[in-house]
């Protein structure tokens, strides 16, 4: 028996899992999920830095992130039934690859839900704590959270390309050029 | 005359348009897809014949099974246009004249596998030396697609890392060396096995007496790398089986085995025949047995997965 798992980590270890596809895959997720988000917020520090002044835009991207954590999770429950459903269907239970892709999806949701909460918990921080706010902290406050933002942002990317594999894989033939010249809209 | 079987891949296309392939669950092909499609085609064809005057051949499909995704088709052909005798050999007396439109048919059955979903079926093929009846029967099909402006594709053999392993290994193409280059992840040098754990196989082959062979094998190798569905060459000359022990650090020669199935080579081109043992040509119930594991084993290198009952036992064939 193994303890019962409070943890988070399983969850984000799932969601970065390279099943087994090598080392060029963990390359590009390290680039697109960590390098790309550093970079935007080294970029948004350094133009802070350097002068150039951000409007408070705190409120509308709190807002933002905040309904991505509840669409996330609707989503997730969205995903979990239809795994059920398809296990349960004669047509496609035994299409391990596309029941393989709506679990991860599922778990893309989950750790998009959790990133955004984490998200929009530091921008009611730096929305609430004036110190966060001072001409000298501010730079690095933006950079964080812009990062944090981003990587949310790229994350969400992912779970729409994956939904969008999951559609293509139930419904490959409607993709296809329409038989007989037809116009097919 | 050995018999045997072919395996070859078929796509649904577009006439006229070489690159257009339709998924086999596409509802415009029929409400249930490829299968439907081609299960009311080849219902029309049952007792039909058709006489190809430019080949003097006739073909004719005698009766059609279903179960699961199999089709198992049952049809004769052969040639005809010629006056010839029959004679009993045992009393060396003609008992029979051939006339002219007599044609003489040999029955050899055949298998259409159509998944419920991709873009890839199987067309097996029992063979009679290297006769066979896969080209009569798409033809046929292919008269009763027409109006739909469907084609049914042959697109090559479907060459097996089995079948590729043997071909790569026949004395008469002299392999020398087989080398391996490991991903740099891997510390012990020694897995082998796992797809990820090779990044570069080299094969080298020593056909220099023959100039027009190498370049034919050549483009059997390309065709196969390049060509449609997946194709690990990597499982290609064989790693698939080995273990370990079968390696040395770095460099790798590989010594052959497995007996498995025969590739013949008689015209320099590899044509992936997967022999039957037997006196006669195997009957649609014996191809339908013999095939299973070929066929399943192709499937799954071509990422098709596979519900439970998609190849039932022979008693569950209906007829169409």
């Amino acid at each position: 028996m193994s303890k019962p798992q409070v943890s988070l980590l399983p969850l984000v270890k799932a969601n970065f899992r390279s099943n087994g596809r090598g080392a060029r895959v963990m390359a590009s997720q390290w680039f697109l999920f960590a390098f790309v988000p550093v970079l935007m917020g080294g970029a948004a520090t350094y133009l802070t830095l350097s002068g150039i002044h951000f409007t408070n835009g705190i409120s509308p991207v709190l807002s933002a992130v905040a309904l991505l954590v509840g669409a996330m999770f609707s989503a997730f429950v969205f995903l979990t039934n239809l795994r059920v459903k398809l296990s349960e269907t004669e047509a496609y239970s035994f299409r391990s690859a596309l029941l393989r892709y709506v679990g991860s999806s599922a778990i893309a949701c989950l750790y998009v839900a959790i990133v955004a909460l984490v998200a929009a918990s530091m921008l009611a921080l730096v929305a609430s704590v004036e110190v966060l706010r001072a001409p000298e902290v501010k730079p690095w406050t933006i950079g964080v959270l812009v990062a944090a933002v981003t990587h949310v942002g790229v994350s969400l990317l992912t779970v729409v390309r994956r939904m969008f594999a999951i559609y293509f894989e139930l419904f490959t033939g409607d993709f296809d050029r329409p038989i007989g010249g037809g116009r097919g809209d | 005359m050995p018999f045997g079987y072919r395996v070859f891949q078929f796509v649904i296309g577009q006439r006229n348009k070489p690159d257009e392939q339709h998924a086999f669950n596409n509802v415009d092909l029929h409400k249930d897809g490829a299968h439907g499609l081609l299960k009311e085609a080849l219902q029309s064809l049952v007792s039909t014949g058709d006489a190809n005057e430019q080949q003097s051949m006739y073909y004719t499909v005698d009766a059609v099974k279903e179960g699961g995704w199999v089709f198992q088709v049952q049809s004769s052909g052969g040639s005809y246009g010629r006056v010839r005798r029959v004679r009993d050999t045992a009393t060396h007396a003609d008992t029979a004249k051939i006339g002219e439109k007599d044609a003489v048919l040999d029955e050899l059955p055949l298998l259409l596998v159509v998944p419920s979903y991709g873009r890839y079926g199987l067309l097996i093929a029992s063979t009679e030396g290297r006769t066979h009846h896969a080209a009569s029967l798409v033809r046929l099909l292919n008269m009763k697609l027409k109006n739909r402006k469907l084609i049914l594709r042959l697109t090559s053999d479907m060459a097996d890392s089995v079948a590729w392993r043997n071909f790569l290994n026949q004395p008469a193409l002299n392999v020398t060396q087989l080398e391996l280059t490991q991903s740099k992840l891997d510390q012990t040098r020694q897995d082998f096995g796992k797809p990820g754990s090779v990044t570069r196989a080299k094969v080298v082959l020593s056909l220099a007496q023959n100039k027009s062979t190498r370049s034919k094998v050549i483009n059997a190798m390309r065709k196969a790398l390049t060509g449609s569905g997946k194709f690990d060459f990597t499982g290609a000359v064989g790693m698939a089986n080995l273990d370990a022990d079968d390696f040395d650090d770095y460099k790798v020669v590989y010594v052959m085995d497995g007996r498995e199935r025969s590739v013949s080579v008689a015209q320099d081109y590899p044509h992936f025949i997967y022999e039957v043992e037997g006196a006669a040509p195997p009957t649609p119930d014996e191809l339908l047995t013999e095939a299973y594991g070929t066929a399943d084993h192709l499937l799954t290198e071509m990422s098709i997965q596979k519900p439970p009952n998609y190849w039932p036992a022979v008693s569950a064939f209906a007829k169409l």
